[in-house]
């Protein structure tokens, strides 16, 4: 196990929740036509087919059509418009 | 965007850099609201933000190493700003506002709702006697005096409201039903047959039956007896009630020409216009509303109002005539036949009202000199007893045999 996986490690093994923990982003998608990012980091790229945010050790793209930043904050995000995929890299 | 919003205003700002998306970071950080977010291209972004915060969101802007292209300010105060040096048009406006609320204290619209035999007109010259028509002051009135007056005017009505809303009375009214008649159970009657018949059914509830089942009567004829002849001889008199079907017979005749005038339309058309403003019109034409020939006249009138809101003393005026002629066409004789059979049938079952049917039926037709000639046989059953009161006469002669009676026993 690597030292930067520690936090991730700890909250599974006590079975504690990771974007409290880990300050791990927490992703929830709403129909095809909302997301909201908690814990992001911030954006990495804004466009009306790909939104990309930061979230620490990973990164969330997200795909679709008409995409709009509706709402932002510097914990939460909301996406919104027509979904197509949610990629986390 | 709510109203709001647009009430306080915001400003639209464009901004340019390498990595735009660096300046929303910045701005999220900040808790600094913004929205409406739209990608120019690669490297350009446009915010709206409110308008305080411009300031905030241009320094941010430099900071993340990009730079402001464009910033407009939107929403009410730029429009307001954008007005006030135009006074003309505001002092228009407020005087347009005070007229409007001027010629709100005037009457310029009647309506008249729930009348039936009682006609409009009627209502609305009532209304005129007593003050209150087209062009009145309505500070000077109140609904429950027009109503007073109104219902003292008109003695047809049992209940009446005049309401005001928006220039516009609206007069609603209920008609009184009329009494109906009264059966003085003290005078002496007979039950007589209103129509030639032969009895079917005979009850009777009071008095004494002159004749019965299956005899055939004459109009006229006494049914039952008001005179009534009690155990000792005697006589009394009574309102005799009773009910007394009877079968009947009809022969209607009908006739309908088998040429008939139809109107054609000649294809001309004439729309003219007026305005009336308050009582006076204002035609804008030349001559004058007389007409060469048969025409239709549709008369539509566009009162300048917002219904509820307001209305004004002006009213748009539309004239349409349509020329027709008239030209005689032979009817077809088996549709003009079924018309007439229809047509007395309808006729007969009107006349029988509620208290008699078509028990049999049958039309004969005849065509000479251009005219159909139908008659209708009909066989009915229906109530011929009618209440009718006896004479002085027949009251007399009564009294007097009980007299004559009562003095041969004492002897």
């Amino acid at each position: 196990m690597k030292w930067r996986d520690l936090p991730e490690e700890t909250a599974e093994r006590f079975e504690l929740p990771p974007e409290a923990v880990a300050g791990m982003p927490r992703i929830t998608i709403t129909g095809r036509s909302r997301v909201l990012v908690e814990n992001h980091r911030g954006l990495l790229e804004y466009g009306e087919d790909t939104v990309e945010v930061a979230g620490g050790r990973i990164r969330v793209r997200i795909h679709g059509t008409e995409l709009q930043l509706r709402a932002m904050d510097r914990n939460d995000l909301v996406i919104t418009g027509r979904i197509l995929s949610v990629e986390v890299l | 965007m709510g109203l709001l919003t647009y009430l306080r205003g915001w400003v639209r700002l464009e901004f340019r850099g390498a990595f735009p998306e660096s300046v929303l970071n910045a701005c999220a950080a900040r808790n600094l609201e913004f929205w409406g977010v739209e990608k120019r291209d690669a490297f350009t972004i446009r915010v709206k933000v409110r308008r305080r915060d411009a300031e905030t969101l241009a320094a941010i802007v430099l900071r993340c190493q990009c730079e402001v292209t464009d910033t407009r300010p939107c929403g009410a105060p730029v429009t307001l700003r954008r007005l006030r040096p135009r006074y003309g048009l505001l002092a228009g406006g407020l005087a347009c506002l005070a007229a409007l609320m001027f010629s709100s204290c005037f009457v310029w619209n009647v309506r008249v709702v729930g009348n039936e035999s009682v006609s409009s007109g009627t209502i609305l010259r009532a209304l005129n006697d007593c003050g209150a028509g087209i062009g009145s002051f309505w500070p000077a009135f109140t609904g429950d005096s027009l109503r007073n007056e109104l219902l003292l005017r008109l003695p047809e009505l049992k209940w009446a409201a005049v309401n005001y809303d928006s220039s516009t009375i609206t007069v609603i009214v209920r008609e009184r039903t009329e009494k109906p008649d009264m059966v003085c159970e003290d005078v002496p009657t007979h039950v007589t047959a209103a129509k030639s018949g032969l009895i079917t059914e005979m009850q009777v509830y009071r008095g004494e039956a002159v004749e019965g089942k299956g005899i055939t009567v004459l109009a006229g004829e006494t049914l039952i007896s008001g005179v009534v002849s009690d155990l000792s001889g005697d006589t009394r008199l009574v309102h005799a009630v009773g009910s007394v079907k009877a079968r009947t017979w009809y022969e209607l005749t009908a006739s309908r020409s088998l040429t008939a005038a139809e109107k054609t339309g000649t294809g001309r058309e004439r729309t003219r216009y007026a305005l009336t403003f308050g009582t006076k019109r204002v035609n804008i034409y030349g001559n004058s509303s007389i007409y060469d020939g048969n025409c239709d006249k549709i008369i539509k009138e566009y009162p300048l109002a917002l219904d509820g809101v307001f209305t004004l003393p002006v009213r748009l005026v539309q004239e349409t005539c349509t020329e027709y002629t008239i030209t005689p066409v032979q009817q077809s004789p088996d549709a003009l036949a079924a018309e007439l059979e229809t047509q007395l049938t309808e006729y007969l079952t009107d006349l029988l009202g509620k208290n008699g049917e078509i028990t049999r039926a049958s039309v004969s037709f005849s065509q000479s000199g251009g005219v159909l000639t139908a008659t209708l046989y009909a066989e009915c059953l229906e109530e011929i007893g009618k209440e009718v009161p006896m004479t002085e006469e027949e009251i007399r002669q009564v009294r007097m045999n009980n007299t004559a009676g009562d003095e041969s026993a004492d002897d």
